[in-house]
Parts: structure tokens; sequence; C-alpha cells
């Protein structure tokens, strides 16, 4: 095994599970996260093979993921990229019935499906993925300061539908 | 933040992928960089140009070699890979798109998941070749037997492959899936024998035997699996009918609203048996409810299922009645001029794709032996008479 193969697969041991959690949360589909992490990786290879240096590989892949998740969106027949990134939306019974229940339950993807997609990347990243806001804010492109202020921004978002919910 | 959020998030990060389905993708992978170690550009090509003809319903996974001389003929064929996706058996195209397009679609496909999803698409497109040769009266003994054999071999590999998922829900829902296609297409290939007769009707039985004999098949390993499903833990059974039932209302929206779309096209009363389909729908997901609500989430389940069966056969039936109906024109290259006195019959030889109908009064006419030109008496063709057939009708009435 070369040593491009032995790094990626290197990542794959220590990645996978981050990765496919993360495309899990945005997509809210099982299938449709095991899909997108193995192309993430695919694609990392594909720059990989052409003589790329890639020196942090998490933020790499997260930032492959991140594009082939809006890329997912973008064909999505129901839903509209616009207002997926705007600031939320008012989930109908129908929003929110089409989302698959995940392997363990409604409520932590109930509340994620109430925030944008721009913010709820951010929380998934924060506080599921464990993504420092430095990391983050290389994964994105933004200063760490206006990645700071949107999460600021989103968990009082989260805090106010979950007064409502009474949880 | 409230302790619920944190115990939430603490929930979340348990999400992760089954060992057993990590160490399966881990060696796709592990392969794909094998034999993949650096031509992507060549990768790029294939997948623009072959992927975007055909739908987009299977992923592009994994690339495997491709012999050279192969991959010179893709190159070079550019349009006529394109043209061959129309083509059906006995036309000039067909050997490329399927000993070409379909091939490399093959080795496109490299998880067993995905190989299983194109085995399916291919039986499945096996039957619709056979539905509109049937429908244009060109459906030979000998066509009709290499379609059988193709589309055997490719739904006993789905149900094969179903039988290697480590994901029973996928399993089931795969084979549910092509279980209903199956059920749908023997139904339209019915529809078109009573319609047509004769040579048509004779041809179809046989092609329709093998179809319900897979359809069991595959009835038999969609029980298998669900009963997978439902045997697990039951905050997991819960789980999966949750997901079904989303996923029925999904496909019933969805289904409404192609309906609604088609309703002239259609016409009343085709579109009031479209809509009376989906109601059987509405009604499995109302019952379903019931049972979910009750705990009785196997049971559940089953009729979500059932509810995604009914809606996806209504958008088969639909869709087939579309294509079907009205093109009982053969326009693999003949020359069809109505109102126009029977000319004395000569064989037409096979077709070229793409060819177009002249109204010339002085063309000579390339028809098929029997054709009757000659206009009824309301004034619409008759030239689909062939040895008595008539013209299909694909009916969508429970």
């Amino acid at each position: 095994m070369n040593k491009p193969e032995q790094k990626l697969l290197s990542a794959y041991n220590q990645y996978a599970d981050a990765i496919f959690r993360h495309c899990y949360f945005r997509v809210s589909d099982k299938g449709k996260a095991e899909d997108l992490m193995q192309e993430t990786f695919m694609k990392t290879w594909q720059l990989i093979a052409k003589g790329e240096d890639i020196r942090e590989m998490r933020a790499f892949l997260y930032r492959v993921a991140n594009n082939l998740i809006i890329d997912h969106y973008r064909k999505k027949k129901e839903e509209s990229l616009d207002l997926l990134q705007e600031e939320g939306f008012e989930p109908t019974s129908d929003d929110w019935k089409s989302i698959e229940a995940g392997v363990f339950g409604r409520e932590i993807t109930e509340l994620l499906s109430r925030l944008g997609d721009s913010d709820k990347e951010l929380i998934i990243m924060r506080y599921i993925d464990d993504l420092p806001v430095k990391e983050i804010a290389r994964i994105i492109g933004k200063s760490e300061n206006v990645i700071s202020v949107r999460i600021y921004r989103a968990l009082k978002k989260l805090q106010q539908f979950s007064n409502e919910q009474n949880i | 933040m409230s302790k619920t959020f944190k115990q939430l998030v603490n929930e979340a990060k348990n999400v992760r992928l089954a060992e057993s389905r990590k160490a399966e993708l881990r060696g796709d992978l592990s392969q794909f960089i094998k034999i993949h170690p650096g031509g992507v550009r060549f990768f790029d090509f294939l997948r623009h140009h072959v992927w975007s003809t055909t739908n987009n319903k299977f992923k592009v996974s994994f690339l495997k070699p491709m012999p050279i001389l192969l991959a010179i003929a893709l190159l070079l064929s550019g349009g006529a890979s394109f043209a061959a996706q129309k083509a059906l058996p006995g036309e000039a195209l067909y050997p490329i798109k399927v000993g070409i397009n379909e091939n490399v679609m093959s080795w496109l496909t490299l998880s067993n998941e995905a190989k299983a999803n194109f085995d399916a698409e291919l039986a499945t497109r096996r039957l619709e070749e056979a539905e509109k040769l049937a429908a244009r009266s060109r459906l030979t003994a000998d066509v009709r037997t290499q379609i059988e054999t193709n589309f055997k071999e490719h739904s006993d590999s789905v149900q094969a492959r179903i039988q290697k998922f480590n994901d029973p829900e996928r399993g089931a829902e795969l084979s549910a899936r092509f279980e209903t296609s199956l059920k749908a297409h023997q139904k339209i290939l019915l529809d078109i024998g009573n319609s047509k007769g004769g040579d048509t009707e004779n041809e179809i039985k046989p092609l329709s035997i093998q179809v319900k004999s897979e359809t069991d098949d595959i009835s038999g390993e969609r029980d298998s699996q669900e009963e997978k499903v439902v045997s697990q833990n039951a905050p997991d059974v819960k789980a999966a009918a949750e997901g079904k039932l989303n996923a029925a209302e999904n496909k019933i929206a969805e289904v409404k609203k192609f309906i609604d779309k088609q309703s002239d096209r259609l016409g009343s009363s085709a579109t009031i048996q479209a809509n009376a389909r989906i109601k059987v729908a509405d009604d499995l997901v109302i019952q379903g409810k019931a049972k979910l609500d009750a705990g009785a989430y196997g049971e559940a389940f089953s009729l979500f299922q059932k509810a995604q069966d009914a809606v996806q056969s209504a958008k088969l039936l639909v869709e087939a009645k579309e294509e079907l109906e009205g093109d009982d024109e053969d326009d693999g290259g003949r020359v069809i001029l109505p109102n126009i006195p029977t000319p004395t019959p000569t064989i037409s030889p096979t077709g070229t794709p793409g060819a177009t109908p002249t109204a010339s009064p002085s063309a000579s006419p390339t028809v098929r032996p029997g054709r009757n030109h000659e206009s009824d008496d309301n004034g619409s063709e008759s030239e689909n008479e062939f040895h008595g057939e008539g013209k299909v009708k694909i009916d969508l009435e429970l």
C-alpha cells in the first residue's frame, strides 16, 4: 500500500463515523448520509491522486462533505435551497413529516430542522462534531468572530424553540 | 442551554455506522483506490457522458478498469451512445445500449446494494422494451425469448444480492419496490396483450408467466426482509415504522402532484381511476397510523409499505398509459402515411432511429405486411390494425 492510499484509509478509519454523522443530521436520511460520506472520501481520493497535498485532512473532508450536501439540496425537488439558507422557517406538519426518523428518535432532528441549513451546519459542527470554532471557520471560510456570533445566534434560536416546545 | 439539549447532543454523538457496514464501505473504498489510481479525467468524462444519458436513480460509485478498445469506442461513439439509450431489441443501436452503455454503468456500481438497484433497473428496462415492442406489434418470438432470458437473469440477481444486505430495512425497501414494479409491468403487458390480441397476445403470455414467477420469488424475499425488520428491538422497529410513514407520505404527495399535472392528458375518467388508487394509499396510511399509536410497530411498517407500493403502482401505470397509448406507430424508420390508399406491401428493413415520417403523397410508403392505411369512417387512422390487432389501452381501474 502506498503512502497516499495509507493516508486516506487511515483518515477513513478516523473520520468516517464523524462525516457520516454530520451528513446524517444535515440530510436526515441514513441511506443518503452513507452515500454522501462515501462520496466524500472518493472525491478526496481523486484530489490526492491528482497530487493535491492535504495538510488538514479533517477540515478538508468536512469541506468536501459540505459541498456534496449543498449539491444534494439543490437536486431535491421539494425544498428550495434559498429557503433553507435563510434565517429559518416555521415548519408545517408536512415539513416535519418530510424528514425521516433516524435510528434513535425524532427529538434532536426536529429541533435542528427548525434551523436554516447554515445555522444547522454550525450547530452540528460545534456540538455534535465537537469541532473548535477555529476549525469551523477554516472549513466554512469565514472569520472566527463571524462564526462565534452565528453560533451564538443559532443557539438562541434553539433555546427559543425548546421553550416553545416545553422541552 | 437546557439539560435536555445536552442529553440530546450526547445521544447524537452516538450515531455511527454499524461496524460491519463501515468495514464493507472501507473495502469498497480500498478497491476503488486500487483500480482508480489516477484516471480522474476519464472517470469524470464517463460520469458526465454516460451517467447523463440514464435516469439518475442509482448512485455512481466506483469505476472498474475498462479495456482500452472499449474506452476508445466510448470516446468515439459520442452521440451514438446517447441515441442508443432509447433503442429497442432488433434496432441497430441496441447492442450499444446493452453491450456498452449498460456494461459501463455496471462497472460504475461497486457496492452490493448499488448493483442490486442497478439489476432491478435493468430487469424493469427489459420489460419496458417488451411493452414498447408489443405496442408496436413488433414482439416476435425470438425477441421475446431474448428479453425473457435477460430479464430473468437480472431479476434473479436482485434477489441474490438483497439476501446479502446488512440492513434489512433497505432489503425490505428494494424488494417491495421491485415487487410493485413487476406487478405493474405484468398488468401493463396483459393490458397490451388484451388490446392487441393476435400474435402480440400470444407472445406476451409466456413473458407474463415469467414475470409472475419472478414476482412470487421477490415477494417471498420481501416477506423475509420485513420479518427481519420487525424482529429488531422495539425502538428500532418504531423508528423504522416512523421512517416508513414519512417515506409513504412523501411518495403520496409526489404522485398526487404528478397526476394533477397529467390530468389534462389523461382525461377525466383515467384521472378519477388514478386518484382512486391514491385514496387506497391514503387509507392504508390512516390504518398504519392507528397501529403506530397502538404500539403495533411491525404492522404499522407493513401498512405504510403497502401505501407506498399502491402509489408507486399508480404512477407506473399512468406513465405506461402515456407512453404506450398512441405509441402504436412504428417510428423506427418506417414512413407512415395516413389517408393514402393501400399500396403494394413490401417488407421494411430494420429502421434507423430518428427517421421522421414525410407527408409527401408521391413517396412510396414502406409499410408492414397487412397494414391498412385507409381511414375509418370517423376519419381517424387505422394503420395499426395488424392481423386484427387493436390499439393499446392501459386500464387504471382498481
